[in-house]
């Protein structure tokens, strides 16, 4: 079972049937054996286990933290150790494995708990905001393991904290808008997953799968449309799980806000993965930039370089810790290297040189609101952020360097073949004049509910306040929109979401 | 929620039916195709002795005019793309409900087509543009009558306006199902794809070929295999395997199986694979439709003369003949052109 397949929408029928017909009180426990069913359909069963330990090591350090003094501490670190270690062994094999191959061990690669990466992150941070006292440890284990494997998110998240969820163990009545704006926001993760992404994906293959023979613009095509198939599929998945928590009345952290509107690169960071950026500002940058000898080196810094110059470098460090992280995080070490390193030069090249900037573009006359300053900054931060995405789907550095060099080779006229584009040949890429069609009008699609979600909120509310028979248009022609151009059934096997390998 | 929160509910979902339902009505037409066979809902009744069901080879393989005006036989071509033996049997069903069918020539292809899966046995029953209202498939089609009452959900990537989804009105009007194509294998395709090897046998499913074969037996209905010829072994399924094990059960019950492969019908019907198989390699051109078609009205006759009705006086108008003449030409010039 897919969460995009007709049984996964069985199963959610049937459970915001009988969730609604429990008592209040009752209703977290149903979300519990919902969460462990839909565990044992999709992942393998077994790889449970892995989430049981972690809930047990949470639970006991917790415990122990209420109690306070320094056995809490230690109680906290071992629970946070073991959730690493299981995570690195399991998730982090891609790492590990080169060692044991210098060695001439073969190992094989272990089967990893569903939604790892997510949970493990939750776990970590529920205890660190327990040991801050920013959460109160909860008393019943079986509501913490409801709280790292609650369903919706065990695909590819989002990564809730405590306070977030904290609430969903009161229950809930059933609500109009509850069920409405949720069914509303899976239509439209299903419209971006099965409409899109795996049209998108198809053309994407086609040409990494075959470098030699589609060079040249057949490069700027793959260049373009991978970030769009990235953002299609896993925003597409949060929808589906944010609709989904939404249908049982629960609102899990939003993990997109429109991010290629982004005009700094920044910005897109704080509009992309939007939890797994708040996670690592909160438990990885505060904390390094707060730690002691982290303050000895920024005033010593201060002195020597000046105060501006001394506090940047101490960020400069905190930044780095963040990327490698969020390289690790991801399992191998071409994220780290190509991708994470990629966007922290460029980051701190944006803050070393944002003075210069303004300078340059005060005097060049150019006005910060114009649209075509904007599309031109939103353009630039999209280029940014497509070539480090190439590192994300290229399977090692030396692939992901050649196709950068076949993208840039088209500038200076290598391989020079924008005929490609108009003279049919992109129906050799196993995508025929129909999905083009579909695809232009799915990315129109897009941009206006980007620009609706921009100007005026969620793109559903605004519709919302709109006359009934416009609201039944939208959503049934979206509806059939899906129905009719989805790939989806019994001829298709839908490829898993891009983040679940996470 | 209140009471008009759920009326509003009930009533979007009537009204996604509603456009659900309409989709598939419109998804229903596409997929009639350019072959649809509204033209056997014209012909008077009781006066088709002989019909052909099976897939594309069966359509582009046997010409019922042909028959007609050299033997005088009337018959009806029910070919559609990927027709399943489900399909084949259904067919069959329809035509003796308004004829008096005398014998039934299955394209063998059918059958190792029909390996049972829904998709395919759903798509194959709507491309058969069974007229009437097609809920009554889903009576028929009882393992999965949502898919057959709401086809749009199987068979949404079908779902598109173009030229090739509509059938030519004007050329199908006078061929009877047939659908003629005009290009050649050429000189390098010479060898049978059959190599004659009596060890290698093929699963096939005979589910609907059991039931085709029961039903005529009750009805008193003459079943003929047939299987067109092709050539090249990389595009066709059809091999030894499948041969071997039709002809098992073939001989088994008794029932006449002509391949076309095999060097005694294709000498005994002159076909020649460079010349009488289409450029795809699957189907038989023009020229060995013609041929097959020669040598099955003899074989009718030689067989079932007795029982099949020689139509002396055309059920056919004047003009049905004369379009019929015309459009053949072209073919035949068009084949000649190449």
């Amino acid at each position: 079972m897919t969460i995009t397949s007709f049984t996964y929408l069985l199963f959610l029928a049937a459970g915001v049937f009988i969730y609604y017909l429990l008592p209040r009180k009752w209703q977290w426990v149903e979300l519990l054996g919902l969460s462990i069913l839909f565990y044992c359909i999709v992942a393998t069963p077994y790889t449970l286990i892995y989430i049981l330990i972690a809930t047990a090591a949470v639970y006991f350090a917790t415990a122990f933290l209420e109690k306070g003094g320094r056995k809490a501490a230690t109680a906290g670190v071992i629970a946070v150790v073991i959730n690493a270690v299981l995570w690195f062994a399991l998730k982090g094999y891609a790492l590990w494995a080169p060692l044991f191959q210098v060695m001439g061990i073969t190992v094989k690669a272990p089967v990893a708990a569903l939604g790892m990466g997510y949970y493990t992150l939750q776990a970590v941070g529920y205890i660190l905001d327990c040991y801050w006292g920013n959460s109160k440890p909860l008393k019943n284990p079986l509501q913490l393991l409801l709280f790292l494997c609650f369903f919706p998110q065990m695909i590819t998240g989002p990564i809730s904290r405590f306070h977030e969820l904290e609430d969903m163990y009161e229950g809930r009545d059933l609500s109009y808008q509850n069920l409405t704006y949720g069914a509303q926001r899976i239509l439209w993760g299903f419209f971006k997953k099965l409409v899109l992404a795996e049209r998108v994906g198809v053309l994407v293959a086609a040409i990494w799968g075959n470098p030699e023979q589609y060079n040249g613009f057949y490069s700027w095509i793959a260049f373009v449309a991978f970030p769009l198939q990235l953002y299609a599929d896993f925003s597409g998945c949060i929808d589906i799980a944010l609709g989904t928590a939404q249908l049982f009345g629960i609102r899990l952290p939003e993990n997109f806000n429109s991010p290629f509107f982004s005009r700094t690169t920044q910005e897109f960071w704080q509009r992309w993965h939007i939890t797994l950026g708040t996670w690592t500002k909160d438990y990885i940058l505060y904390p390094v930039l707060k730690c002691g000898s982290m303050q000895k080196l920024s005033r010593f810094l201060q002195k020597k370089w000046g105060k501006k110059s001394g506090k940047l470098a101490v960020t400069a460090v905190g930044m780095f810790c963040v990327w490698m992280f969020i390289g690790l995080w991801h399992g191998e070490m071409k994220y780290v290297v190509g991708e994470s390193l990629w966007y922290w030069i460029l980051l701190m090249l944006g803050e070393i040189f944002a003075k210069r900037c303004k300078k340059w573009k005060s005097t060049l006359g150019i006005t910060g609101d114009s649209f075509s300053w904007h599309l031109f900054q939103s353009l630039r931060t999209f280029l940014i952020y497509a070539i480090g995405i190439v590192f994300f789907r290229a399977d090692n550095l030396k692939e992901a360097f050649s196709f950068l060099g076949d993208v840039g080779g088209v500038l200076i006229g290598r391989h020079f073949n924008p005929w490609v584009l108009f003279d049919g040949s992109m129906e050799m890429l196993g995508i025929g004049s129909t999905d083009l069609w579909v695809i232009f009008c799915g990315v129109v699609l897009l941009f206006v509910a980007g620009a609706l979600r921009e100007k005026y909120g969620y793109a559903r509310e605004w519709v919302s306040r709109q006359l009934l028979p416009f609201r039944w248009l939208v959503w049934c022609g979206l509806f059939l929109f899906v129905v009719l151009y989805g790939k989806y059934g019994a001829q298709y096997d839908s490829a898993n979401f891009i983040y679940q390998a996470f | 929620m209140t009471k008009k929160e759920v009326f509003k509910i009930i009533g979007f979902l009537a009204v996604l039916l509603m456009a659900l339902y309409g989709c598939s009505l419109i998804c229903f037409r596409n997929l009639r195709g350019f072959n649809d066979h509204e033209d056997f809902y014209n012909c008077e009744q009781d006066t088709v002795d002989v019909i052909f069901v099976g897939g594309s080879m069966s359509y582009s393989g046997f010409s019922p005019m042909e028959l007609y005006e050299k033997y005088g036989i009337s018959s009806y071509n029910f070919g559609t793309s990927n027709q399943s033996m489900l399909a084949g049997y259904l067919w069959t069903m329809e035509a003796c409900e308004k004829q008096d069918v005398k014998v039934v020539i299955v394209e063998a292809m059918e059958v190792p087509m029909s390996h049972g899966e829904v998709a395919t046995d759903v798509r194959s029953l709507f491309s058969m543009g069974m007229n009437g209202n097609y809920r009554k498939l889903a009576g028929v089609y009882k393992r999965n009558a949502l898919n057959v009452l709401l086809p749009v959900f199987i068979l949404h990537d079908e779902w598109r306006i173009d030229g090739d989804t509509f059938r030519d009105e004007e050329d199908a009007d006078y061929l009877r199902g047939f659908v003629p194509i005009n290009s050649y294998a050429g000189e390098e395709y010479r060898e049978s794809i059959l190599q004659e090897d009596p060890e290698v046998t093929t699963y096939l499913n005979f589910t609907y070929v059991d039931k085709l074969r029961e039903y005529c037996e009750e009805k008193g209905i003459q079943l003929i295999f047939v299987k067109t010829l092709m050539a090249s072994n990389e595009v066709n399924h059809w091999d030894d395997g499948c041969h071997n094990r039709l002809q098992e059960y073939t001989e088994e019950y008794g029932i006449p199986f002509i391949d076309f492969n095999t060097a005694e019908y294709r000498n005994a019907a002159g076909l020649v694979i460079s010349e009488d198989v289409a450029a795809d390699l699957r189907h038989m051109n023009v020229d060995g439709a013609y041929k097959a078609t020669d040598y099955l009205g003899e074989y009718l006759l030689d067989h079932y003369g007795s029982v099949l009705r020689q139509w002396q006086d055309p059920g056919l108008d004047t003009q049905t003949l004369e379009g019929y003449h015309k459009i053949m030409e072209g073919y035949h010039r068009g084949l000649d052109e190449l």
